[in-house]
């Protein structure tokens, strides 16, 4: 009996927490490069933690999601929504393994850039562009197995 | 307006003046913090799971100015001339509030004189018109414009024209904004020194706006046209013994600036004989002899019409002389 109990135990647990207990963990870094030039003219960048951050700074925002469990997790979706204070910078989102889609209606909707369109001043509809993007989601193609981490990297300029 | 020579210049400062023109919107207000949350969704073993990961950082202050000359044409002045008015706006092209040392500089290369510098004005009801009265004088230190992000003010500067330049000679002025928090190398930051606490970033404009303005010496022209209606002794108009010539000069000026002193002479023409009293200066009878009036009739030069008109500008109505002669 008390070995049932064991047993039950955790499934017990899993169910009332469901969805299941944190095995992914997502971190989310922002980071500024600085453009350093030595004494022999040559330019070096390096990445710090944002700061000194004013309008027109490009801000690199690296989400990763680390599969701290034991159990391979699928359909793992990464999904971002831009700060409203920032543009997404056109081309900058990348991901291995992953596909990359963007939406322009606060996540209802999403698409491959270049395939979305949005409503103009007009009320014609006229193709998004990288201001337009509300969200951007990666979506893993394959399984993320256990310890492995799903680095995803995009860069949004203050506005 | 443009004149003469000026045209060319005006047409070159018009392209300046748009290119200039969209000064960019500063956006995102110092102080603000940018939070930024990511969401990872899975499937483990047939269950759904989701969790996030959240980072923030707060927007510094960036000082950044802009100073625009706002005259859409070189400011004709004379030589010599006085308290020269020239337009000029200042926008707080950062994103905190930020208040401007403003100065002056005359001693400018790419000129032929250097304008004297007599005083700035704050314009205080924004309507871009030097009002003495109304406008507020600048006292560095004490007023300099203090501006909210994306916040203008329009400023005027008065300088005087040295005497003995000849026509079409420019002078610059430039106007100096700076901004009181910082200013130097763009990129340097300065700790607390923002808006909420934040740290001060100089900005492109290294926390310095300037731009140049232009005086031109350009002497006011007065135009005369003269014409004449001719009546005969029969009713007609034929030039013949005894007919009635009625002369006519209007006077206009044209150019910025004023005419002083303008003394219209006309000789009266070979064998006629100017008719008494029909000396006219805008409706106005003038009495023959040199006297109070402003006009006379061979007094001051012998068989020739002199009327002095005083100081014209283009903004008065035209000024139009007329009398009479009769062919002997």
């Amino acid at each position: 009996m008390k070995t049932l109990i064991r047993m039950l135990a955790p499934m017990l647990l899993a169910l009332a927490s469901s969805p299941v207990a944190a095995q992914i963990e997502v971190s989310t870094i922002a980071q500024i490069e600085i453009v350093e030039t030595g004494a022999d003219g040559r330019q070096t960048i390096r990445r710090e933690a944002a700061k000194r951050v004013v309008p027109g700074t490009e801000v690199i925002y690296t989400i990763t999601a680390k599969n701290a469990g034991d159990e391979s997790a699928d359909k793992v979706v990464v999904t971002n929504p831009v700060p409203a204070q920032t543009r997404y910078v056109d081309g900058s989102a990348a991901g291995a393994n992953t596909d990359i889609t963007f939406s322009v209606d606060g996540g209802n909707t999403w698409g491959t850039a270049g395939t979305l369109t949005v409503a103009g001043p007009d009320g014609e509809s006229r193709a998004a562009t990288a201001d337009d993007y509300t969200h951007v989601r990666w979506t893993l193609k394959s399984d993320l197995a256990p310890g492995r981490q799903l680095p995803v990297w995009y860069r949004a300029q203050v506005k | 307006m443009c004149f003469g020579r000026a045209v060319r210049r005006c047409a070159v400062l018009a392209i300046m003046t748009l290119l200039q023109e969209p000064v960019l919107a500063v956006g995102t207000p110092a102080g603000t913090d940018i939070d930024n949350t990511a969401t990872a969704d899975y499937v483990i073993a047939g269950s759904s799971g989701s969790a996030s990961g959240t980072v923030s950082f707060r927007v510094d202050e960036k000082l950044d100015v802009n100073v625009s000359w706002q005259d859409a044409a070189n400011i004709g002045v004379t030589t010599p001339d006085t308290d020269r008015v020239t337009t000029w706006l200042l926008t707080n092209t950062g994103n905190g509030n930020d208040s401007y040392a403003l100065s002056v500089n005359n001693a400018l290369g790419g000129d032929q004189f250097d304008p004297a510098f007599v005083d700035i004005y704050l314009d205080a009801n924004g309507n871009g018109i030097f009002e003495s009265a109304l406008d507020t004088l600048y006292a560095p230190g004490m007023n300099d414009p203090l501006l909210a992000p994306d916040a203008a003010q329009l400023i005027f500067v008065r300088n005087s024209i040295p005497g003995g330049l000849n026509n079409g000679d420019l002078g610059n002025t430039e106007l100096v904004a700076t901004s009181n928090t910082a200013s130097g190398l763009p990129g340097t930051s300065i700790a607390n020194a923002g808006d909420n606490g934040t740290t001060a970033v100089i900005g492109t404009s290294g926390g310095t706006g300037s731009d140049t303005g232009i005086h031109e010496v350009s002497n006011t022209g007065v135009a005369l046209m003269k014409s004449v209606v001719i009546t005969d002794p029969s009713g007609g108009n034929q030039p013949v013994t005894g007919a009635t010539l009625t002369y006519r000069i209007d006077a206009t000026v044209a150019g910025p600036g004023m005419a002083t002193g303008v003394v219209v002479t006309d000789a009266l023409p070979a064998n006629t004989s100017y008719t008494s009293g029909t000396l006219i200066l805008n409706s106005v009878t003038l009495t023959d002899p040199a006297d109070g009036d402003a006009g006379d009739v061979g007094a001051t030069t012998a068989n020739t019409v002199t009327v002095n008109l005083g100081d014209l500008t283009a903004a008065m109505p035209t000024q139009t002389i007329s009398f009479e002669v009769i062919i002997n």
